[in-house]
C-alpha cells in the first residue's frame, strides 16, 4: 500500500514531483563534465514541463495530494523528512522551488 | 546561468531535496520487501490457478491470453463526440503542417517534410484528393500493449499500424462504447511516404509488394471493415 500511495502521488498526481524525478541526477551532472550541456538539456526537459503547466492547479494537487499522503501512510513506511508535515510546509516548499515555475526554473 | 551557480541554487531547494529523500526511501526500504514478496506470490499463481480450478471444477476460468495471437474487428469511420462536435476519419501531412510551431517540442517538423509538404511530392502515395494520408481511426478495440500492431483490411492487406485510442475512447478497457471508441494508425501509406520520399529508403520499398490501385476500396472510403491483428 505503502508503495502503491508513493507511485500514486509523486508519479501520477503531482507533475512537480515527477518532473524532479526526471531530473533527480542533475546535481550530480553539474559536478560533472559536461555540465553545460546538462543545463541545457535541462531546460529542454522544462520546456516540455511546463508547456502545459497550469500553476494554481499544480499548486493545488501539491498541497492536498502530500496531506493526503502524510494522512494515509504509516510515518515508518515513508521518508522521515516527512515528520511534522502540514499545509503550511507544502506551500512554502512549493512556492520557493525552482520546479514549480518556469521562469523560476529558467533562472536556476 | 553557469553550472556552478545553478548547482548552488539546486542544493538550496527544499522540493528538490524532499523528493528526491521520498525516491531514496522508496529505493532502500519499500522496494527490496515489495519485490521480494512479489516474486513469492509470481511464482504462487500457477499452483493458486491449479487448486482454484481444482476446488470450484464447475465455473469457467478464462484463459491466460498472454503471447498468443489475438484479432479485434473493426470499421473504419469518424465519430461525434459531443454536440456539433464530428471527427473525420483521416488526417493529413497538410494539417500536420498547419499545426507546425518552430522549436516546440511536440509540433516541430524536419525542414525536409516541410518541403515535400510545400512541393506536394507524394508519389503514389497520395489519396484520391491529392492529399498525404497520415493517421485513421477505426472502430477496432484495442488495448494497452497494442500499439505496433498491424491493421489489415478485408482482403488481408496491410494498410496501417495501430498506436493509440481517442481521448474519448480512453476508458475502453472497462467500457467499449462503439458510439465514440476509435483506434488510431497510421496509415500505410504515410510509413512509405517517409521511408520512400523523406529518408531516401526507396530500396527498402522496392523490395516490398505493394499493392496499387485499390486504395479507395482499402481506406479511402469509411466502414471498410478491417482486422487488427493483436500481439501482445
Amino acid at each position: 500500500m505503502a508503495r502503491d500511495y508513493y507511485f500514486e502521488t509523486c508519479f501520477r498526481a503531482m507533475g512537480s514531483t515527477y518532473f524532479i524525478y526526471r531530473l533527480r541526477d542533475l546535481e550530480e551532472k553539474l559536478q560533472a563534465e559536461g555540465a553545460e550541456a546538462e543545463m541545457s538539456s535541462a531546460l529542454v526537459e522544462a520546456a516540455g514541463h511546463f508547456k502545459d503547466y497550469n500553476d494554481e492547479l499544480e499548486r493545488t494537487l501539491f498541497v492536498e495530494m502530500m496531506q493526503y499522503y502524510v494522512d494515509h501512510v504509516n510515518s515508518e513506511m515513508r521518508a522521515p523528512e516527512l515528520n511534522g508535515w502540514n499545509a503550511e510546509k507544502a506551500l512554502e516548499l512549493f512556492n520557493d522551488s525552482y520546479f514549480t515555475s518556469e521562469e523560476q526554473f529558467n533562472d536556476l | 546561468m553557469s553550472p556552478k551557480k545553478a548547482l548552488k541554487k539546486l542544493q538550496k531547494d527544499e522540493l528538490f531535496a524532499l523528493t528526491l529523500a521520498m525516491y531514496q526511501f522508496y529505493r532502500s526500504n519499500l522496494a527490496p520487501n515489495y519485490n521480494s514478496v512479489k516474486a513469492q506470490l509470481d511464482s504462487m499463481d500457477r499452483l493458486y490457478m491449479n487448486a482454484q480450478m481444482e476446488v470450484f471444477s464447475r465455473d469457467r476460468f478464462f484463459p491466460d491470453a498472454n503471447s498468443t495471437l489475438r484479432l479485434s474487428y473493426g470499421k473504419v469511420e469518424g465519430f461525434a463526440p459531443r454536440d456539433a462536435i464530428t471527427y473525420d476519419h483521416y488526417t493529413t501531412l497538410s494539417g500536420v503542417v498547419s499545426k507546425y510551431v518552430p522549436g516546440d517540442y511536440e509540433f516541430d517538423l524536419p525542414e525536409r517534410l516541410l518541403e515535400l509538404e510545400e512541393s506536394k511530392e507524394y508519389g503514389d502515395y497520395a489519396n484520391e484528393h491529392g492529399e498525404l494520408p497520415v493517421c485513421f481511426i477505426a472502430s477496432n478495440h484495442t488495448s494497452g500493449g497494442n500499439s505496433g500492431s498491424p491493421a489489415i483490411n478485408g482482403r488481408g492487406e496491410l494498410i496501417g499500424l495501430n498506436f493509440d485510442r481517442v481521448w474519448e475512447g480512453t476508458m475502453s478497457d472497462y467500457n467499449f462504447d462503439e458510439r465514440i471508441c476509435r483506434n488510431i494508425m497510421v496509415d500505410i501509406r504515410y510509413v512509405l511516404f517517409i521511408d520512400d520520399k523523406f529518408a531516401g529508403a526507396s530500396h527498402l520499398v522496392d523490395e516490398m509488394d505493394l499493392v496499387y490501385g485499390a486504395e479507395e476500396e482499402v481506406v479511402g472510403e469509411d466502414n471498410i471493415p478491417t482486422e487488427m491483428e493483436v500481439a501482445e
